[in-house]
């Protein structure tokens, strides 16, 4: 089910009733219809992929529990390393075994064997990636005895597959999420007021900025080899706002839905094209992925603690491996590690922690110096998209051959220039409006509070109108293939 | 909980309200205010689908106005005629009426979303509610979807006061790719669109009926043309083409220029004349006129035997 479909419209009020009125009093009953309505929800997609998400809730139910109860090390090792199998086997086949398939008959045929190997015809089940490591940091941080394991098998499940994050996150960790089943949860008039203003700030992104900009995007990057440079660049700042508001409109939905509900969510996203360097863009980016990575895989390798070979590693790692749970191609490894040499000379330099606190905290407009940071910064990333959106590696050299001729100096050409003259107004208005909110968790969060009620009234109706207006160009969630 | 129940509720409420109104607004200043008028000069118009888009050059025909617009169902030729002919002068009206026109396929073209959303925010204001049921009814999820690019649509109108529709509703378009006549034969080949089809749309053919009506009402002569399509040109159903024609349009004239004698470097592809084609075929089309072929008693024949001196120069 699609958040921006009228099947969720109807689903959510029907959920929403059901948990505060029928199930209120039970918490168990409570947890069970948002298992119920999970299910649901990932099913109305593909009901025969629940049996993976049940599955995997099974192991690493049962393999909490046992490593909760074993002191032997090595046996602890072991099961550690079973959840760490299905779990990421699952994920491996779903999601790269063409991949790897492909890519060792072109090692082979490149030495002059001939290897036979039919590709799968494989669906990726919507969200693996996702409830995947949200179910891999349960069984560590028990392995790392930072956890108790949850006694409660309907918690755990609803933990697992909670409908407003399951299939793109935000990946939540055990200790802050699973905590949260196992408490009776209170309806809060402001809670869900706010979660409702973060829903509809998430539907302007989505709906307003990614599905209009995808329009231009997906047409600029599906003929690039008969457009100019000028028009590539404005293809790949299309696509640079079609990913944040798609991936963080989704974020800002489902973290306003949970609150609903009466969860708190961590936040994903917090204004990153307003970082100033490109270490402050990761603080900032897809928050629960690069923590989980942090947390999960720099650390334990070392982090930046060893000699300099040892940081360089490391870093590359996490970023090569950041690229490719983006998904199987080369082109999310180039993405990842070009993040890396860009991440690099930060660390090395120990100017990695340089901006911690929010740009021009204090102040309406950034200085020169702030500003200049922010342009390259976002232009770094603008870059870096290119990869990340092509086809493959041949079309982003390409595209950026392009983009590096005389070309570049023409005049931008592309098809309904007047419409995408208003797209770029929205996303004026969106930069704004970011701009005006970026001490918040959201960017609506305290916009008008100061305002007569009428007045900000009349503003909502506005972001609403102009969601309503731009409606048309309806396209999936990026974030889903993932 | 029952006050935020309450409150949210009031507050959709309003929106939704708000909303409608503003959509029935837009839409309802758009029809008060937009203009169909074409140039004063203006006696024939000439309305179809790609086909006479690309074929029609109007600035080479003398009076004439070319409102065909590609991938344009009969259904959308009405809704256009409806607006313009009470607003103009028109003596007649060339209606295109070729192979690919009658097909099932013609059912996407009038309710699929893509055709949905690339027309109906040209008509939304102007049309009757018996059609706005009829696309409701055949597709509503996409019908309701294509409403917020109608009423941007219709708003980008009002801001920028730009209520001339007329001319804008469609218009000769040029090609300048040239195909050869090998290129044509194996497009012929791999052409699914005639060859698989056997199913007809009988809604389309019901609005091509509502355009005659309604040309007769208003004692506008109605003919029908074939544009020039090259011989490869996939028609395995031209019985069912004229059956139609036979059964449905007896007294409406088929002015056929289907074989007009161009080589494949004057096509585009199979069914749509180049800039080149195009140029000398409304050159020829416009002397047809000169010569009074709508003042001949047997159109048809008049046609005919032009074209074969045609041929003859070629």
């Amino acid at each position: 089910m699609l958040f921006n479909s009228i099947d969720f419209a109807v689903f959510l009020p029907i959920v929403f009733l059901l948990y505060w009125f029928v199930t209120n009093d039970n918490l168990k009953l409570q947890n069970l219809l948002i298992v119920l309505a999970s299910y649901l929800f990932y099913g109305w997609w593909d009901w025969r992929f629940l049996s993976l998400i049940l599955f995997s809730t099974v192991v690493d139910y049962t393999i909490g529990k046992s490593l909760y109860r074993e002191n032997n090390l090595h046996r602890r090792k072991l099961l550690l390393w079973t959840s760490i199998c299905v779990n990421l086997g699952f994920l491996g086949f779903f999601k790269y075994y063409n991949f790897f398939l492909d890519n060792f008959i072109s090692a082979f045929s490149f030495f002059g064997y001939k290897i036979n190997g039919n590709t799968l015809n494989i669906i990726l089940p919507v969200g693996i990636s996702f409830y995947t490591f949200q179910t891999l940091s349960y069984t560590i941080d028990i392995y790392r005895n930072k956890l108790k394991p949850s006694d409660n098998f309907i918690a755990f499940s609803a933990f697992v597959s909670f409908f407003p994050q399951l299939v793109a996150g935000p990946i939540e960790r055990a200790t802050h999420l699973l905590p949260q089943f196992n408490r009776k949860r209170t309806f809060d008039y402001a809670i869900a007021v706010d979660g409702l203003r973060q829903i509809l700030w998430g539907f302007f992104k989505k709906i307003v900025i990614a599905d209009n900009c995808a329009e231009y995007a997906n047409q600029i990057f599906n003929n690039s080899a008969e457009l100019s440079g000028s028009t590539l660049v404005v293809g790949a700042i299309f696509f640079t706002f079609q990913i944040y508001g798609d991936f963080s409109g989704y974020s800002d939905i489902a973290i306003g839905t949970s609150r609903l509900f009466g969860f708190d969510l961590m936040q994903n996203f917090n204004f990153p094209y307003f970082s100033r360097d490109m270490a402050e863009f990761w603080r900032r980016w897809h928050i629960s992925l690069s923590t989980w990575f942090r947390d999960y895989l720099y650390i334990p390798l070392g982090g930046s603690r060893g000699g300099t070979l040892m940081k360089i590693q490391n870093t590359f790692i996490i970023f090569i491996v950041s690229g490719f749970w983006h998904g199987a191609n080369w082109t999310f490894i180039a993405w990842g590690a070009l993040n890396a040499l860009y991440f690099l000379p930060l660390l090395l330099s120990k100017n990695n922690r340089r901006n911690l606190d929010t740009v021009a905290e204090g102040r309406f407009l950034p200085n020169i110096k702030e500003l200049c940071q922010i342009l390259t910064t976002f232009l770094l990333t603008v870059f870096a998209w290119i990869f990340f959106r092509a086809e493959n590696i041949s079309h982003a050299y390409h595209y950026i051959k392009e983009i590096l001729s005389l070309s570049f100096f023409e005049i931008p050409k592309f098809d309904h220039m007047s419409r995408a003259f208003l797209v770029c107004l929205m996303i004026l208005f969106f930069i704004s409006i970011e701009w005006l909110g970026r001490t918040n968790q959201y960017a609506l969060e305290k916009i008008g509070f100061k305002w007569n009620k009428n007045l900000r009234i009349l503003f909502y109706f506005g972001i609403i109108l102009l969601i309503f207006l731009f409606s048309g160009s309806e396209q999936e969630f990026i974030y889903f293939q993932f | 909980m029952k006050h935020f129940l309450r409150k949210t509720g009031s507050i959709a409420i309003i929106f939704i309200l708000g909303l409608l109104c503003f959509i029935l607004v837009v839409h309802l200043v758009v029809r008060v205010t937009a203009s169909f008028e074409l140039p004063k000069n203006t006696e024939f118009l000439i309305i179809g689908h790609s086909h006479p888009t690309f074929a029609y050059n109007d600035k080479l025909i003398e009076n004439t106005v070319n409102l065909s617009s590609s991938a344009e169902s009969y259904f959308y030729n009405y809704q256009k005629l409806k607006e313009v002919l009470p607003k103009n002068n028109i003596k007649a009206v060339f209606i295109e009426y070729t192979n690919n026109q009658i097909i099932q396929k013609m059912d996407d073209w009038i309710w699929g979303y893509e055709k949905l959303n690339q027309f109906l925010p040209w008509h939304s204001s102007f049309m009757n509610n018996e059609d706005l049921k009829f696309l409701l009814k055949k597709n509503n999820s996409d019908f309701i979807r294509v409403i917020s690019t109608s009423t941007l649509k219709n708003f980008k109108r009002i801001l920028t006061f730009d209520y001339s529709i007329g001319k804008k509703f469609g218009g000769y378009k040029k090609m300048e790719r040239t195909s050869t006549a090998e290129e044509l034969r194996k497009e012929a080949l791999h052409n699914p669109e005639i060859k698989d089809s056997i199913g007809i749309s009988d809604n389309n053919i019901e609005y091509l009926q509502k355009m005659v009506d309604y040309c007769s009402q208003r004692n506008v002569n109605v003919y029908f043309i074939r544009s020039p399509q090259h011989q490869y040109y996939v028609r395995s159903n031209e019985r069912q083409l004229m059956a139609i024609k036979i059964d449905k349009f007896k007294n409406i004239d088929l002015l056929d220029f289907d074989r007009f004698p161009l080589k494949a470097k004057y096509f585009a592809d199979a069914g749509h004349l180049n800039a080149s084609g195009a140029t000398i075929f409304s050159n020829w089309f416009n002397g047809l006129l000169q010569k009074g072929l709508l003042t001949q008693k047997s159109k048809e024949d008049f046609v005919k035997k032009e074209l074969e001196t045609v041929k003859k120069i070629k």
